[in-house]
Formats: C-alpha cells, sequence, structure tokens
C-alpha cells in the first residue's frame, strides 16, 4: 500500500505503523474527515521536524499521540477563543452511579445506542476526561501508556476515567430514557 | 446500600466496585483481580453493576474501530515528508 521509494527512515519505521491509531484518534476527537486528516498530517509533519528529541527505545505511539492531542488543542483554541479551562483534576469528584438499574440493571440498553450518538456525548465531556477516554476506552491503551499520552500521572488518569465514565454513563442513560429505550427510574 | 453477602471474600461491595472498571480492563494485579472476582461471583447486585460496566465499555469499543489511515492521506503524508527533507 505505501510503496514509498528511498531508504526507510528511522521515522518512517518509527512513526508510520501508528498512522491507524493517529487517525482514529482524530476523527475521535474531531468529527470532521477532513480535519482529521489535516491534523494527523500535521501531527506528523511536527514529529518529524522533533524526530531529535524522541528518545529511542521509548513509546513513540505515545509521543505521537502526545502531539497529536496538543495540535488539536491549540488549533480549538486558536478557532474558539476559548479561555484555557480550569484544572479539572482540581474539582470535586462527582460520584453518580447513575443507575440504569430499577428496569434495566445490566445496561442492555446500551446495545441500543448508536456509534454517532456516543461520539457526540464522548465529544461533550470536558477536554481533560474525554482525551483520557478515548485513548483508554476507545482506542484500548493501557492506563500508563494513556498517562505518558495525556503526561500526567498514573493516578490522574484513573480519576478522569473514573468521572469520564460516570459523566458518560449518565448521559446515555438519559439518552437512552428519552429515547424509549427503557422506562425512566419511579423516584417516589 | 447493597448487602455484602459473600463469606468467600474479603472484599465488600464497595471495595469491588471501585475497581470493577480496572478489573475489567485488566489494569489490576492478579491478586486484586481474584478478589474482586471472587466477590462478584458471589454477590448478585455486584454481578449485575459488571454487566452494566461491561456493556458500557464494549459500546466504547464500537465508534471506529474498524477504520485505518486512509491510502490517499498515507501518500499526502509521505509526500510532505519528502518535500521537508531530511535523513532520519
Amino acid at each position: 500500500m505505501t510503496d514509498t521509494p528511498g531508504p526507510a527512515s528511522s521515522f518512517e519505521r518509527e512513526a508510520l505503523p501508528h498512522l491507524d491509531t493517529l487517525y482514529r484518534v482524530a476523527l475521535r476527537l474531531g468529527g470532521e474527515e477532513s480535519r482529521a486528516q489535516d491534523l494527523v498530517q500535521d501531527t506528523m509533519l511536527k514529529a518529524f521536524r522533533a524526530w531529535h528529541q524522541f528518545r529511542p527505545g521509548t513509546n513513540a505511539r505515545a509521543w505521537l499521540l502526545t502531539i497529536l492531542r496538543n495540535t488539536f488543542i491549540n488549533e480549538y483554541r486558536r478557532q474558539k477563543r476559548e479561555p484555557i479551562p480550569v484544572d479539572i483534576d482540581l474539582v470535586e469528584p462527582y460520584i453518580v452511579r447513575p443507575a440504569g438499574p430499577d428496569t434495566d440493571p445490566e445496561g442492555a440498553f446500551f446495545s441500543k445506542i448508536v456509534d454517532a450518538r456516543v461520539l457526540e456525548a464522548v465529544r461533550s465531556l470536558p477536554d481533560e476526561f474525554r482525551d483520557a477516554l478515548i485513548l483508554s476506552d476507545m482506542e484500548g491503551l493501557s492506563y500508563a501508556e494513556v498517562a505518558e499520552s495525556l503526561e500526567v500521572p498514573i493516578g490522574t488518569v484513573k480519576s478522569r476515567l473514573f468521572r469520564a465514565r460516570r459523566l458518560l454513563q449518565k448521559q446515555l442513560y438519559d439518552h437512552a430514557v428519552e429515547m424509549g429505550y427503557i422506562q425512566p427510574r419511579e423516584d417516589r | 446500600m447493597t448487602p455484602d453477602t459473600t463469606a468467600a471474600s474479603d472484599f465488600d461491595c464497595e471495595a469491588a466496585l471501585a475497581q470493577l472498571d480496572d478489573y475489567l480492563k485488566r489494569e489490576l494485579t492478579p491478586e486484586l483481580a481474584d478478589r474482586v472476582r471472587a466477590h462478584v461471583e458471589a454477590c448478585a447486585p455486584c454481578f449485575r453493576q459488571m454487566r452494566y460496566a461491561e456493556r458500557f465499555l464494549s459500546l466504547l469499543r464500537g465508534p471506529g474501530s474498524e477504520l485505518r489511515c486512509p491510502d490517499p492521506l498515507r501518500l499526502r503524508i509521505a509526500d510532505a515528508l519528502r518535500a521537508e527533507g531530511g535523513d532520519h
């Protein structure tokens, strides 16, 4: 497929195998196909220019994902002119155990929710939650690799994931009620 | 809250539920995973919670998982890298 001429450089050997991951993560982050493609290309070019900073033997995928994420955030900020968000890890954790429970304790309703709705809900999460969730639960990276990609301690990854999942479960539960996939709980 | 009905595990419901996602993500040490499993298998409410968490996590693995970087994009990137020059 990629029959590029010339000798395989170390960059090509290390970075190109991760294009699928970068592309999937870019799409989940941004949604729009053309924008996701631009993001992947920008990421690869930046990585190429910064290749001397990469330490051989360390995790190239995590390194590339760091660049992709930082690029995405910077673009997003520039376009939206939004203020830099507060440190989400200092926000009080809110434990919601949205219990689909009474009428659907095992969450059968999840299987009725379409992909587009899942993505919409994921993108509505605060950035820090969204990023951890995409890398861990959608792309399947280990917590350690997510921590490396997001440049935060593993404990931070865990707490972000915990809260991201609870928020998302609540949203999807509410959506399922709205769509009539399950009956709402009677809280009386 | 949910009663802890198990004698087989020293884990109570709260402890087991707190580890559930990590257990399903295979992020626990084997020892901890064994304790979570022992509790969940013997506790109906926690078992249901585990099914709930399992279905949720499997829903998240769905969207886009089959996607691959399109060939035209690969070519564009290869061209851009060549134009960039350098020999890494």
